[in-house]
């Protein structure tokens, strides 16, 4: 029974969360706002890890698998990528680059900030 | 046989043993361009062109596959929340991090979109190319863009990542731990976090959290778009 609960559960949240999402007068995906929320009542002590621990993650352990059809579906609507494929594959890889170092630049750079100011306020202290 | 193909089970079927046999080869080979997705998505459309399986028919079960990304999406807010000793202690460079790679992301699709000349819908279903599938699907029916494009994109720049990345580390000697592990989750997803795991425990834990952030962050950016 206590699957069966998680599920119940996990299902509901998710459920309840596409209907906030339709709800809003901006377009958020409910599957976004699901996430909040679970990590929001989990923070806020009102729903316990055990009460989805085995479902969530058995469905975090596969949830590569669940991306299977839509794959399929990518190959089975191919003609409409061709001849533009080449651009896809350059723009993800130029991409990929610019994104990770401007992401290593700046996440590196506020850690350097915060331990200069750090000493900064170390020295007054003194 | 018809009648077998188009039964629920079948696409269910198909899709597990793919993906194990995608898993078994991942761990025989051992590289990241041996992706498990990637392989089962390769040996169900070969099963299915062999066999004269239609795709109408075998999403009777894949639909059944797919109806579980949505709660699966929503269960990342545990793992989100199970790292929150993480999140907390570098608080400002994930959040920093993620944000200036979800501004990088976007801008440089858009940039080189449209100096390729790339269609439209096409250049905006490539802006959550960085996130999480799910979130990224998600984010690309909400501008409006093509799923198809953005799965492609997604697989791609998790799989073509996991082999970049690491190599940008070892090329420009980076030696910031936590600035790697913000760059790889915050870039190539789950596929970026199992090499962070690989590289060191802290950059594993901080690319864990950013798959998250970045997730999240980008739909909000969506939403101003």
């Amino acid at each position: 029974m206590k699957i069966v609960k998680q599920i119940g559960l996990i299902f509901s949240i998710y459920l309840g969360s596409e209907i906030i999402s339709k709800l809003l007068p901006f377009s958020l995906p409910g599957s976004v706002i699901s996430l909040v929320v679970i990590a929001v009542l989990l923070a806020t002590n009102r729903m316990k890890e055990e009460d989805i621990r085995e479902t969530a993650d058995f469905l975090l352990k596969i949830m590569a698998m669940l991306f299977v059809p839509a794959g399929i579906g990518v190959v089975e609507d191919f003609s409409s990528v061709q001849g533009q494929l080449w651009k896809i594959i350059f723009i993800v890889i130029a991409a990929l680059i610019i994104t990770f170092l401007g992401s290593y630049l700046v996440a590196s750079l506020v850690q350097k900030i915060a331990e200069r100011r750090k000493r900064k306020y170390g020295n007054h202290m003194e | 046989m018809e009648t077998i193909w188009s039964n629920m089970l079948f696409g269910i079927i198909l899709t597990i043993l793919t993906y194990q046999a995608g898993i078994w080869i991942n761990q025989k080979v051992k590289s990241p361009l041996a992706n498990p997705l990637l392989l089962s998505i390769i040996f169900c459309v070969i099963i299915m062109k062999l066999l004269h399986i239609s795709y109408d028919d075998y999403m009777e079960g894949g639909r059944v596959i797919n109806m579980l990304i949505g709660p699966a999406t929503a269960v990342i807010g545990l793992s989100v929340f199970r790292q929150r000793k993480v999140l907390q202690k570098e608080f400002v460079p994930i959040i920093a991090g993620s944000l200036g790679a979800c501004i990088c992301s976007m801008g440089s699709v858009w940039i080189l979109g449209n100096l390729l000349g790339l269609d439209k819908t096409m250049t905006v279903s490539m802006f959550p190319k960085s996130v999480t599938t799910a979130i990224a699907l998600d984010v690309s029916v909400q501008l409006n863009g093509m799923k198809a494009i953005t799965l492609m994109a997604v697989i791609m720049t998790g799989v073509l990542g996991s082999v970049i990345c690491p190599a940008l580390v070892r090329l420009l000697h980076l030696k910031d731990p936590v600035a790697t592990g913000v760059a790889m989750g915050s870039t190539s997803h789950a596929a970026g976090t199992a090499r962070a795991m690989e590289m060191g425990e802290i950059q594993g834990a901080v690319s864990g959290v950013c798959i998250g952030v970045a997730g999240l962050l980008t739909a909000l950016i969506a939403v101003f778009l």
